[in-house]
């Protein structure tokens, strides 16, 4: 099989699988669990292989669907930066798969296979996405990854569905901005294909346009509304704390992480550094908003006094250290950011998956439940630990080395209040997690012997389809922090575009 | 006759067209010496050249409205469509809205693959073997990408509504109202 095939299979496969899961799912609640898992398994085994492929040298794979050329047809162009992108979401989906049997027992009693079908739909949307070489095509399949998004997390607690309406109203504003933005930049040039966007777009006449500069602000601000971009961000918390725990493992980590990748794709890939530097010339303000995006995402953390609602913060937080990384324009940053989307990845899913499991055994995901549950699962915490360390910034976690490269960048860009903040979102962080820590480990029972709230349910360490993944996680993030060399060398020196 | 000249130069003053006097006074020096019945007619000409300059100036500007008018007609229903979903308190408003944000964008599409005097984009020829015979002359045919990605599009926006109305009919059932200042007041309960 070559490489291109290999590489169209990780969208296929889990497409195909969606319509196999609505099929034969209803059969029995154990199949389409097992469905799913062996579909994702696929399409990540697929990704790798594809990864394997690009590691270490300047290729990019084409894939023509039908077997149209390029500008009449749509065309997959696998380059180190989506191959990249493509093992994150099909691995952090296999391990939410993975993870998600007994808490979709839980949480979601009956149609489990509707539910199954929606979540291999999502990862279909965001593979297709990452891997698209048309500008049309990947508003498309940003609309049907938003959409399985959409219904995945009204199924959620409280008031979820009004929630979810927010984000509908949100989700559709920013993906018909993105839309009308391509339309501006078709107007101009005749085409959708990126890398022939990108050769019109060099063109002196075309480089000073008003139009294009319309369609560049509407693009911009448009995938900023998709990825919860500060001040574009209010409808991230409601919408993810309200959410079902598989649903939020799954949509947490990805969904503003593929918006990022958008963002560079379209930034150094249809536009250039040129573009971007002289022409726009909007980085410093950018930046200065990335920085205050930091803050306010930290602060905003700070103030919840439920975990979950705090990962979410943070989350906004997270978006502005990559979108500050980007818009730095220089090699640094930019290493960051894309070695950022990576761990980010990771990190969140490791976070989400370990305060799932608290919520799954005591119910609860405030911080007063929290009391004493770590000593009562301790691998749990120990995964938690993990995760809060590489969220923190601590080596060998990846968390340090993303962190690093960004702070490397700010220097070298001058950006000092992008340093700043990111440095005080760092011990923002400590001090985030030292506390739960200090309340997961030494909270004090009350005059029983029993931690407050869940005293009616025995809290012990939780089921081992839930720890396997996790642990695998954790394991993966100081793996990633180890072999940082590797993957800046073998891959992420690739993704810098020609003038960095 | 100075103190015509004068009189010439004062009235036209009032009416602003110094410098059009200026103009006529150096190109046709003659005007001046003429009897009174002139001046009128020389007032009325300058008149008549300040209106045209209006009119033309008014012209462009319906051009550019006119001319551009599917433009126009999108970015009005594109605002219409976005005050719906930020200002109106009814959900089921906001789901309008959208609905209109959407066919804004859809319209707007549509609308650039038009020509003027062109036909539908189908060759009558294409398949048979005088294929080659009939040459094909991509300015007599409408652009038929636009409106093919726009029935794309529309799929997506059929699907983001029912998906939205869908959710909105939950929201009614677990709120028992789709005003959203009552729903914040449930809420905070």
């Amino acid at each position: 099989m070559s490489p291109e095939q290999l590489s169209v299979l990780i969208i296929v496969v889990p497409l195909l699988g969606a319509f196999a899961i609505s099929i034969f799912g209803a059969l029995h609640r154990n199949i389409a669990y097992g469905l799913l898992v062996v579909i994702l398994g696929l399409s990540f085994a697929a990704a790798v292989g594809t990864l394997q492929h690009v590691f270490g040298s300047p290729i990019k794979l084409h894939y023509r669907m039908g077997d149209w050329p390029p500008p009449f047809g749509i065309e997959l162009v696998l380059d180190q930066l989506n191959s990249m992108v493509m093992v994150l979401i099909s691995g952090v989906s296999l391990l939410v798969a993975i993870y998600s049997k007994e808490s979709v027992r839980q949480e979601i009693p009956d149609r489990i296979h509707h539910y199954y079908t929606l979540f291999l739909l999502l990862v279909t949307g965001l593979l297709g996405i990452t891997a698209t070489g048309d500008a049309f095509n990947l508003y498309v399949l940003l609309e049907i990854s938003a959409l399985a998004s959409y219904a995945l997390l009204a199924r959620g607690r409280g008031f979820a569905y009004y929630a979810t309406f927010k984000y509908v109203m949100m989700g559709t504003i920013g993906a018909c901005l993105y839309l009308l933005g391509v339309g501006y930049l078709y107007i101009k040039t005749g085409t959708l294909n990126m890398a022939e966007l990108a050769t019109f777009l060099s063109l002196p006449e075309l480089l000073h346009s008003e139009s294009i500069r319309v369609g560049f602000i509407l693009i911009m601000v448009g995938v900023w509304i998709k990825m919860a971009f500060f001040p574009l961000h209010g409808w991230l918390p409601n919408a993810y704390t309200r959410a079902s725990t598989t649903t939020s493992c799954l949509v947490a980590p990805l969904m503003t992480k593929v918006s990022v990748y958008i963002m560079i794709r379209l930034m150094f890939g249809v536009f250039s550094v040129a573009y971007v530097v002289d022409v726009m010339g909007w980085n410093r303000p950018v930046v200065w908003l990335a920085s205050a995006a930091i803050i306010a995402g930290s602060i905003g953390a700070l103030a919840q006094d439920n975990i979950k609602r705090m990962l979410t913060y943070i989350i906004v937080a997270e978006v502005g250290y990559m979108v500050g990384g980007v818009w730095l324009v220089n090699a640094s940053g930019l290493s960051g950011a894309t070695y950022h989307i990576m761990a980010d990845g990771l990190m969140t899913a490791c976070l989400f998956m370990a305060i799932g499991a608290i919520i799954f055994k005591t119910g609860d995901s405030s911080l007063e439940a929290m009391r004493g549950v770590f000593r009562k699962m301790p691998v749990t915490a120990g995964v938690f630990l993990v995760g809060a360390f590489a969220m923190i910034g601590i080596p060998p976690t990846c968390g340090f080395f993303s962190k690093w490269y960004l702070i490397k960048g700010g220097i070298e860009a001058g950006q000092w209040i992008f340093v700043a903040a990111l440095l005080c979102s760092s011990l923002i962080n400590a001090v985030l997690f030292f506390r739960l820590i200090e309340i997961g480990y030494f909270g004090v029972f009350d005059a029983e012997g029993k931690a407050p709230h869940h005293d009616h349910v025995a809290v012990a360490e939780a089921p081992l389809t839930m720890l396997v993944p996790m642990v695998i996680t954790a394991g993966l993030l100081i793996a990633m922090g180890l072999y940082t060399s590797e993957i800046i060398s073998g891959l992420v020196q690739y993704t810098l575009p020609v003038g960095l | 006759m100075p103190d015509l000249l004068t009189k010439i130069s004062g009235t036209c003053e009032v009416f602003g067209f110094k410098a059009e006097v200026e103009k006529v006074k150096i190109a046709n020096p003659s005007v001046f010496s003429l009897q009174p019945k002139n001046v009128k007619r020389l007032k009325a000409s300058l008149i008549a050249t300040k209106l045209s300059k209006k009119l033309k100036r008014m012209e462009e500007t319906l051009q550019y409205i006119i001319g551009k008018y599917n433009y126009w007609a999108a970015i009005i229903l594109l605002l219409i469509g976005l005050y719906g979903m930020i200002a109106k308190n009814n959900l089921m408003k906001k789901v309008i809205g959208m609905s209109i944000f959407q066919a804004a964008i859809i319209l707007f599409y549509v609308s650039i693959g038009e020509k003027k005097g062109a036909t539908i984009p189908i060759l009558s020829h294409g398949h048979s073997d005088h294929a080659v015979e009939h040459a094909i002359e991509a300015v007599q045919y409408a652009n038929p990408l636009p409106h093919v990605l726009m029935l794309t599009a529309i799929v997506v926006g059929v699907s983001t509504l029912g998906v939205a109305l869908a959710i909105l009919q939950k929201v009614y059932r677990v709120h028992r109202t789709i005003e959203e200042d009552e729903i914040l007041e449930t809420i905070d309960e």
